[in-house]
């Protein structure tokens, strides 16, 4: 599959068209407080009644993953238009979401699901935080605080969840609001201490085969990381392992995309789909990806598994469970994360497409390839100079957590730091500062 | 009752494969005829004729032990089975061109393949050594104790090593054995992967070494001892789990994702799978079929692209085709044999539901296609799980 350079322009129309065919609906409705009337919930028989949670879980899922388009700023024509349009949905509905006189108030209060849509919501609105919370009025801001406060109450159980409540509290600190800094702290340090080795995280303390790592450890780790770094230097340690971590299992993901755009259907939550690259969209949008995999290459692979999945074949039954299934699973907007920020002239200037990893190796005979190598401890190993992970970071590359607009209630960003630049939280290491081998 | 076809084509991959290694060893041409691939300045010269009958023999070693064949497979077997046990004589004797050298590191290893290839063919291989030869093998594999393993996977090869001498009645170290076993149960990480050492990583050493050894090993020594059999249940749980992982990460066109080391290995990366098929221990989630023809494609993406062999016959060091680059400074051509590893089922009879069942789709091919399909769940096999998530 060799795409011409061009292709980008296609590939980021069809994102988008994607992205607004999944959250459109939801946004809509919401901004209308009609989305308790209009969405189907389906629950599989048997299983508990979800209906309490999936609105919340429609809008915060949808957000999480059009927040980085929504903040893009510079683009024009219909993208623009397009997206004009949904940040004017995405702002009432996020009104009407918290408003306790509004029809489509959604719940924050009852069971212990709240403690992830309420985080799921924290993180939309960091990552959106430019153009939809710095737009909304005080009364909606003061609702939306008092409903992700209301979360405080529960107590989650002992795995990723614990990260749950970080984000949240990591919100209200980036809106200067009262943060309980014990609930940062417990997630960080209980998930060093699940860390299991070549990137990969525990969930709780055993490894599982699934892609929660994807889903939600590891992006929200550093969304965490990054977003109290600006008021606090207690956790800095943190991120550089947390940083070479998301990289290596950014490759490991990339690897995991089949010719055809599949991946092992391993674990549960696999009716998140696209959900399962959160991580490498991650990191790609930071601009972050690990030395060895280019932007362009990681666009066609997430390309494939996008179609992949929604494109389900050429079977109208698949099609049609594939519809039914998006319509009845809330969760399944989380899909939507995969759009991310990128500026359409960075697309013209982009190289010629190079097929994923996986691709390039099943391509045939002659062909040199680097081995996959494992993350090793520093020194363990004699590992190949460009197998080691960079962190050097175009500037501008981290900014969409904390915007620069002073306002009041705002944080102070520490003293000698250059704000919202992941560079000065991050100490550049210079390659060639380590001996390739201490053993 | 003539084998099924597809059968024939794994036999066939099988005698391809194989044959030149044990053709060259018994006329005591291996050192002569084999090219060495690797990287440049490797040097694995004097380990890579070991590695190459060690690991063939290791894949290969349940068909050769397999009773009740007819026809040509049979007539293929005996014709096999003769070379090898002429082989074994070839790199153990002294005199012998062909003499291989098991005081070096990398022997280690091998050795250590060698002892699980010849208890998965003792009847038939072993039982049929003349007494020299046997004793030539005992003393080559009793040279490895000069080795200290380090501190990872290779803690099993010189476990394997020791029970294999158990087995065939010579003094043995429980001691490597039990460093072994219980060094890997401090390793295990969570839903049948052990680290590979301290650490977990993204790579097929679960497959390729870690859990068909532990489960070999254990099942070895308790014909003899019972003081590791609180062991056997949760290996054998912890492997069937990774067993229903590796059959899903083979995608719906039988490549597998190229995550860490020794992908030149091959479809060795599905050693597991094919051993608790042979076991007749797969997990209740997988039917036989299906991973016969799971393992077929695989197969078929692995072996048969343009540049696998050369015009020896030989192996030639990739993935799909001849990939250099893929190979680690570790990799040599002797290495490459560990493929046949991935065709351990060919010690199942044909009559076996492996061989003889209708063609499956794998779970990846269903859920690719649009078929509704159960959902994965993980293993909690852990006494204190409960205590230490609640």
């Amino acid at each position: 599959m060799s795409t011409p350079a061009s292709s980008g322009i296609d590939q980021r129309a069809y994102w988008v068209r994607t992205l607004r065919k999944i959250v459109g609906p939801v946004f809509s409705a919401l901004a209308r407080a009609e989305l308790k009337k209009l969405m189907p919930v389906g629950n599989r028989p048997g299983q508990e009644d979800r209906s309490s949670f999936t609105h919340l879980q429609a809008l915060a899922n949808s957000l999480q993953g059009a927040a980085p388009w929504l903040c893009l700023r510079g683009l024009s024509g219909e993208e623009e238009n397009a997206r004009l349009e949904m940040l004017g949905h995405v702002r009432a509905a996020v009104a009407n979401a918290t408003d306790p006189e509004s029809p489509d108030l959604v719940n924050f209060t009852e069971g212990r699901q709240t403690i992830v849509d309420a985080a799921v919501f924290s993180l939309a609105l960091l990552r959106s935080r430019e153009s939809v919370w710095n737009h909304l009025g005080a009364e909606v801001r003061a609702n939306v605080i008092r409903c992700l406060k209301a979360t405080r109450k529960q107590n989650p159980p002992f795995n990723n969840w614990l990260l749950f409540a970080a984000t949240t509290e990591a919100f209200l600190c980036a809106i200067g609001e009262d943060w309980d800094r014990m609930r940062i702290d417990y997630a960080i340090r209980q998930h060093e201490q699940w860390y299991k080795g070549d990137g990969m995280y525990g969930d709780g303390p055993f490894f599982h085969f699934d892609y929660y790592n994807s889903f939600v450890i590891q992006p929200m780790l550093a969304e965490v990381l990054q977003t109290v770094s600006m008021v606090t230097h207690e956790w800095d340690a943190f991120q550089e392992p947390a940083l070479k971590r998301i990289q290596r299992y950014s490759q490991v993901l990339e690897r995991m995309i089949a010719p055809d755009g599949s991946f092992p259907p391993l674990g549960r939550s696999l009716a998140g789909r696209t959900a399962a690259f959160h991580v490498l969209a991650h990191t790609a949008l930071r601009q972050a990806l690990p030395s060895g995999l280019s932007p362009a290459q990681v666009r066609c692979a997430l390309d494939a598994v996008l179609r992949r999945v929604m494109e389900a074949g050429g079977d109208i039954r698949c099609q049609r469970v594939a519809a039914r299934r998006l319509l009845r699973q809330p969760t399944l907007y989380r899909r939507a994360i995969c759009l991310h920020r990128e500026p359409l002239h960075e697309h013209r200037n982009l190289p010629p497409a190079r097929p994923p990893a996986r691709q390039r190796i099943l391509a045939g005979a002659g062909r040199r390839m680097d081995p996959g190598e494992s993350l090793v401890r520093k020194g363990r190993r004699r590992r190949p100079l460009s197998h080691r992970l960079r962190f050097a970071y175009p500037s501008s590359a981290m900014t969409s957590v904390c915007p620069s607009s002073p306002r009041k209630g705002a944080i102070k960003p520490k003293p000698n730091q250059k704000p919202y630049d992941l560079r000065h939280a991050i100490p550049l290491r210079q390659p060639t500062a380590r001996p390739l081998e201490e053993a | 009752m003539s084998p099924p076809p597809v059968r024939n084509y794994w036999v066939a991959t099988l005698e391809k494969t194989a044959s030149p290694v044990f053709t060259a060893l018994a006329a005591g041409e291996l050192k002569m005829c084999m090219p060495v691939e690797e990287q440049p300045g490797a040097n694995r010269a004097s380990c890579t004729h070991l590695e190459a009958m060690a690991r063939a023999l290791d894949g290969i070693a349940p068909w050769l032990e397999l009773r009740g064949l007819g026809g040509e497979e049979e007539s293929k077997r005996a014709a096999m089975a003769a070379s090898v046990i002429e082989s074994l004589d070839k790199a153990t004797h002294p005199k012998s061109p062909d003499f291989m050298d098991f005081g070096e590191h990398q022997a280690l290893v091998d050795a250590g393949f060698l002892a699980q290839g010849l208890l998965r063919c003792r009847q038939r291989i072993w039982e049929c050594l003349d007494g020299g030869t046997r004793s030539n093998v005992i003393r080559c594999l009793k040279a490895t104790r000069a080795r200290k393993p380090p501190f990872n996977n290779w803690l099993l090869f010189a476990a394997m090593i020791e029970a294999f001498l158990g087995s065939v009645g010579e003094d043995w170290d429980a001691m490597r054995v039990d460093y072994a076993i219980r060094q890997h149960e401090q390793w295990y990480k969570g839903d049948g992967v052990y680290g590979d050492g301290p650490f977990f990583h993204w790579d097929y050493y679960n497959s390729f070494v870690i859990q068909p050894m532990l489960l070999d090993v254990l099942a070895a020594v308790s014909r003899f001892t019972d003081q590791w059999n609180a062991f056997r249940k949760p290996v054998l749980e912890r492997a069937q789990r990774y067993g229903a992982v590796l059959e899903r990460i083979i995608s719906p066109d039988g490549t597998f994702a190229p995550l860490g080391r020794s992908l030149a290995y091959r479809n060795g990366a599905f050693h597991l799978l094919g051993h608790l098929a042979l076991l007749d221990a797969l997990p209740p989630v997988l039917a036989p079929a299906q991973v016969r023809c799971a393992l077929t494609a695989v197969m078929k993406r692995v072996m048969e692209p343009e540049g696998t062999f050369d015009e020896q016959g030989w192996l030639k060091i990739g993935l799909c085709g001849h990939q250099p680059g893929i190979g680690e400074s570790y990799v040599s051509t002797g290495s490459l044999y560990f493929c046949l590893c991935g065709l351990v089922p060919l010690g199942l009879p044909p009559e076996h539901a492996f061989w003889s069942a209708p063609d499956e789709d794998w779970t990846s091919r269903r859920a690719w296609s649009g078929e509704d399909v159960q959902g994965d769940h993980c293993l909690i096999d852990y006494d204190s799980y409960i205590l230490r998530v609640r």
